[in-house]
C-alpha cells in the first residue's frame, strides 16, 4: 500500500496542463509576455549601445584612430602627420589591420546661394571602403574617385541647394594659407545617421592636402572587428612611438559615452522591476487559478492523493505552462527583436524624443541587438517569478484539509 | 578672416570664400573686390551695340567659385562696368550688380561711388552702396582699429 | 468477526474565529463488513461529520476510528491519504468528478492515483461504469451528463477501486426523489451482489424504507437504530 509516485504526480499535472486549456493559456500568455519584454527591452538596451558604438566607428569616426598625441588634443591639420611611415610601420607590426588615411580640417563651402562652415574630410577614396560604411551608403550618384569631386550628406546638399553635377566651392586656411578649390558634387551620402547626413563632406586626399598644405594625414583610420576596438587600439599603441598614439572610437565619443553608460546603469532597476511585475503578474494568475480549484482539489485529497503530492502537482502544471509559455516567448521575443534588428520600425518613434538621439549620433535609424543571453535573462526572470509564484500554492497545497476543501463554494 | 562659432576655431579664408553676405545685405565680400572675376573665369564678347560691349564669362575648370557664369555689361568709351549678373549653374541669375556712378580720381582711373545690388531670388531685396566723400592717399593703420571703424577715421 | 468500521465514543468540536460548536458528541457505530447502513438526521445533526471522521478525511476531536482492523484518527495526513486510497471509496453530495476529466478517467482516477498501468484502469473503469449502465457514457465529461448520471460515475469511481468500504454522504440530495431512489437501487444491488459495505448518509426518510439498517442522529448523538428484518 502506497501513495501516489511522483510518476504518477507528474503524469497528472501535464494531462491537467493540457484539460485546463483556458487557464494554461492564460498562464502562458502572461509568462510569455514577462519573456517578451525581457527580451525586447535588454535588446533594446544593448541596442542602442551598440547603435552608437556603430555609428561612431562606421559613419561618424572609425574604429580605432591612430594620430599625433597632439592633434587628439587639438584635431587640426597643424598637429597632423606630414608623413605616415612610422604609423604605417606599427600597423604593420600589429598584424596589418585594413586602414585608411584621412585628412580632417575645417572650412568653408560655397553655393551660389548659402556659405556653410564644416569639418571636411580628405580620403582616399578606394581604401576609405575598407573602414567606413560611407562610401557604401550614397544614396545618388557615386562616390569618389579621383580628385575635383565631392561627396556631400544629403541634407547638407539641400540645405546649400546643391546638385549632382554642380560645382561647389571648398575653402580654407591652414598650413598653406587660405586655399580654394571648386569641387563636382559626385555623390550624396544617404547613411541615415545624421552627423553624416547633415554635416558630412568627403573630398579626395590629394585635394585636402592641396587645400591645407599638409602633405601627409590627419590621423590613420582603422578597421576594427564590433567590440574589439579597445584591444586593437591597445596593441597598436603598444607598437606606436612616442608621439603617436592609438585610440578607439569608445575613447573618442565623449560625453556619449558617459550617457550611454550612465543609461545602461540606470536600466539595471528597471529591468528588475519588470521582473517583478512580470512575477506578480504569473502570481496573480496561479493564487486565482488555484482559488478557482479549492473543491477539485478538496476531492484529490479526499481520493487519497496526500498533501505534499498535491502541492508538487499544482507546481508542475505551473511549471509545464510557465515552460510553454516561456517557449512561446523566446520564439516571439527573438522573432520581435530579429524583425526589429533587420527593419528600422524603432527609429521613427525614437526621433520623436528628439535632439538627445541626434546628438548621440542616431536619428533615423535604431535596431534592436540579437544576442542568445536575452533567452537566459528571461529565464531568470521566469524562474524567479514563478519561485514567488509557485511558493503560494504549494503553501496551500499543503495546508489544505480535504474536508474543508469540500465544504468549499 | 572670422571665428566659426560652430566649428570653434577662426578660419582665415581666402577671397573666394567671402560670398556669405556681408553684414546681412546682399554684398558679399567679393562683390566688394571684384578680383575673382579675373581670375577664375573665361571671358567671351557675346553681344555689342553702339555704346556697350556684353561679356559672358564661365567659370576655368575646378576654379573655385559657385557660379555657373557671369554677364558683365561694360561701356565702350571708358571701358566701365555698368552691370554684373550672377547665374547659377542651373542658368538662373541669382544677384546683380548695377554700377551708377563713377570718380575719375585719376586721368583714367575710376572709382566706383554708386552700387546698388539686387538679390534676384527675394524679390525687392537690395543694397544701395554710395561714395559720398573720398580722398586719395595713403590709409594710416589706426583706421583699422575698431573704434575709427566706428566713429569714423580723421586724418 | 470483526467489524469493518468502529467508532467509538466520537466527538468533534469545530473552531472557527475562536467559537466552537461541537457536531458530534460521543457517538458510537459499528459496521459489519457487507453491511448496508443508511445514516438518517435532519441536516446539522453530524451525519457528514460522522461519514469525514469514519473515512478518515478529518480526525475527530476525541475518541477512536477503527477501520479494517487499523486505527484511523492517530494517523497523520499521509498515512490517513495513504488509507483512504486504499481501503475507503468516497461519494459526495455534490457528486465532485473532476471537470476535465471524462467519465472514463473519473471512474478510473483512483486507480491511477495508486499508480495502477493504463490497461488495467480501463478496464476496471469501464467494468463498473457497466455496472452502474453508465458504459454508454465513457468519453462524456461530467457537464454532458445529468445529475443522476455524474452521481453513477461517482460511483462508479468508488466500485472501480474496490474498496473495504464507501462512505456516501447524502448522495441523492441533489436528485429528484425517482433518481436517487434509483440510485440507492444501484447502491444496494452492488451490495446484495458484489458484498460491497455502503455507509451513506441522508435526511430523505422516504429513501429509508429500502434500507436494512438504519442508524438515527440527532444533535451528534446516535438517538436510535433500527435493523429490518
Amino acid at each position: 500500500m502506497k501513495g501516489a509516485t511522483a510518476m504518477t504526480t507528474a503524469r497528472l499535472a501535464w494531462r491537467n496542463v493540457w484539460r485546463h486549456r483556458q487557464r494554461t493559456y492564460l498562464l502562458a500568455a502572461v509568462v510569455a509576455y514577462a519573456s517578451v519584454a525581457t527580451i525586447f527591452y535588454w535588446s533594446m538596451i544593448d541596442g542602442y549601445k551598440l547603435s552608437v558604438l556603430e555609428a561612431h566607428a562606421r559613419y561618424v569616426l572609425a574604429p580605432v584612430t591612430v594620430a599625433r598625441t597632439a592633434w587628439f588634443a587639438d584635431p587640426d591639420p597643424e598637429n597632423g602627420m606630414s608623413d605616415t611611415d612610422q604609423a604605417l610601420a606599427a600597423l604593420t607590426s600589429a598584424g596589418s589591420p585594413p586602414y585608411a588615411p584621412r585628412l580632417r580640417f575645417a572650412g568653408l563651402l560655397t553655393s551660389p546661394y548659402l556659405s556653410e562652415t564644416a569639418f571636411l574630410r580628405g580620403v582616399d577614396p578606394v581604401a576609405e571602403a575598407a573602414v567606413s560604411r560611407v562610401p557604401a551608403r550614397i544614396g545618388k550618384g557615386r562616390w569618389l574617385a579621383a580628385p575635383g569631386e565631392v561627396v556631400l550628406g544629403y541634407k547638407l546638399a539641400e540645405r546649400l541647394d546643391v546638385r549632382l553635377g554642380e560645382r561647389l566651392v571648398v575653402s580654407t586656411a591652414a598650413l598653406a594659407g587660405p586655399r580654394s578649390l571648386g569641387l563636382e558634387v559626385v555623390g550624396l551620402v544617404h547613411a541615415r545617421v545624421s552627423t553624416v547626413d547633415d554635416f558630412g563632406v568627403y573630398l579626395h586626399i590629394d585635394d585636402a592636402r592641396y587645400l591645407t598644405g599638409l602633405t601627409g594625414a590627419t590621423h590613420l583610420a582603422v578597421n576594427a572587428p564590433l567590440g574589439h576596438e579597445q584591444t586593437l587600439a591597445r596593441r597598436l599603441a603598444k607598437e606606436l612611438p612616442a608621439g603617436l598614439t592609438a585610440k578607439p572610437v569608445w575613447d573618442l565619443v565623449g560625453p556619449i559615452k558617459t550617457d550611454v553608460e550612465a543609461g545602461k546603469k540606470l536600466s539595471l532597476p528597471i529591468g528588475l522591476l519588470l521582473a517583478l511585475f512580470a512575477a506578480l503578474a504569473v502570481t496573480s494568475t496561479l493564487i486565482v487559478s488555484v482559488l478557482e480549484r479549492t473543491r477539485e482539489f478538496g476531492v484529490i485529497l479526499a481520493l487519497g492523493m496526500d498533501n505534499a503530492s498535491l502541492g508538487w502537482m499544482i507546481v508542475l502544471e505551473a511549471a509545464f505552462a510557465t515552460a510553454v509559455g516561456w517557449l512561446l516567448g523566446l520564439l516571439l521575443g527573438y522573432g520581435l527583436i530579429y524583425y526589429t534588428s533587420t527593419h528600422n520600425v524603432l527609429g521613427p518613434f525614437f526621433q520623436l524624443s528628439g535632439e538627445v538621439w541626434s546628438e548621440a549620433g542616431l536619428t533615423e535609424e535604431f535596431y534592436t541587438h540579437l544576442s542568445p543571453l536575452y533567452a537566459f535573462y528571461s529565464l531568470i526572470t521566469v524562474i524567479v517569478s514563478a519561485l514567488a509564484a509557485f511558493f503560494f500554492p504549494a503553501l496551500r497545497a499543503r495546508r489544505l484539509q480535504a474536508a474543508a476543501a469540500l465544504r468549499w463554494e | 578672416m572670422g571665428l566659426q562659432p560652430r566649428l570653434g576655431r577662426v578660419l582665415r579664408l581666402p577671397p573666394s570664400g567671402r560670398n556669405s553676405r556681408f553684414l546681412g545685405s546682399d554684398v558679399s565680400y567679393a562683390d566688394l573686390s571684384g578680383r575673382d572675376l579675373e581670375d577664375y573665369y573665361q571671358p567671351q564678347a557675346r553681344d555689342a551695340d553702339e555704346n556697350t560691349i556684353l561679356l559672358e564669362l564661365t567659370p576655368k575648370p575646378r576654379a573655385p567659385t559657385p557660379w555657373g557664369k557671369v554677364t558683365l555689361t561694360v561701356e565702350k568709351k571708358r571701358v566701365l562696368p555698368q552691370k554684373i549678373v550672377y547665374y547659377d549653374q542651373r542658368g538662373n541669375p541669382v544677384k546683380e550688380v548695377v554700377i551708377s556712378g563713377f570718380a575719375e580720381y585719376a586721368p583714367g582711373r575710376y572709382l566706383i561711388t554708386a552700387s546698388e545690388v539686387r538679390d534676384l531670388l527675394n524679390q525687392g531685396w537690395r543694397t544701395r552702396f554710395e561714395v559720398s566723400d573720398w580722398k586719395v592717399g595713403p590709409v594710416p593703420d589706426g583706421c583699422f582699429s575698431q573704434s575709427a571703424l566706428e566713429r569714423g577715421c580723421r586724418y | 468477526m470483526n467489524a469493518l468500521v468502529e467508532a467509538r465514543n466520537l466527538h468533534k468540536v469545530y473552531k472557527a474565529d475562536g467559537v466552537e460548536t461541537p457536531a458530534l458528541r460521543g457517538v458510537d457505530l459499528t459496521v459489519q463488513a457487507g453491511e448496508f447502513t443508511a445514516i438518517a438526521g435532519p441536516s446539522g445533526s453530524g451525519k457528514s461529520t460522522l461519514l469525514h471522521l469514519l473515512g478518515g478525511l478529518d480526525r475527530p476531536t476525541d475518541g477512536e476510528v477503527w477501520l479494517d482492523g487499523q486505527r484511523l484518527d492517530d494517523k497523520n495526513a499521509v498515512e490517513r491519504a495513504r488509507i483512504r486510497l486504499w481501503k475507503v471509496g468516497f461519494v459526495f453530495q455534490a457528486y465532485n468528478l473532476i471537470p476535465v476529466l471524462t467519465a472514463l478517467e473519473n471512474a478510473a482516477f483512483v486507480l491511477e492515483l495508486r499508480g495502477r498501468p493504463p490497461a488495467e484502469r480501463r478496464q476496471r473503469a469501464l467494468a463498473a461504469l457497466a455496472e452502474l449502465e453508465m458504459g454508454g457514457y465513457a468519453e462524456r465529461r461530467p457537464n454532458q451528463l445529468s445529475g443522476g448520471q455524474q452521481q453513477r460515475v461517482a460511483v462508479a469511481r468508488a466500485l472501480a477501486a474496490e474498496p473495504a468500504v464507501i462512505f456516501a454522504d447524502e448522495p441523492t440530495a441533489n436528485l429528484d426523489s425517482k433518481t436517487g431512489l434509483a440510485l440507492i437501487e444501484y447502491m444496494k444491488r452492488l451490495n446484495r451482489e458484489k458484498g460491497l459495505t455502503f455507509v451513506f448518509s441522508t435526511h430523505d426518510p422516504r429513501l429509508l424504507e429500502h434500507v436494512r439498517r438504519v442508524v438515527r442522529l440527532e444533535d451528534g448523538r446516535v438517538i436510535s437504530e433500527e435493523v429490518a428484518g
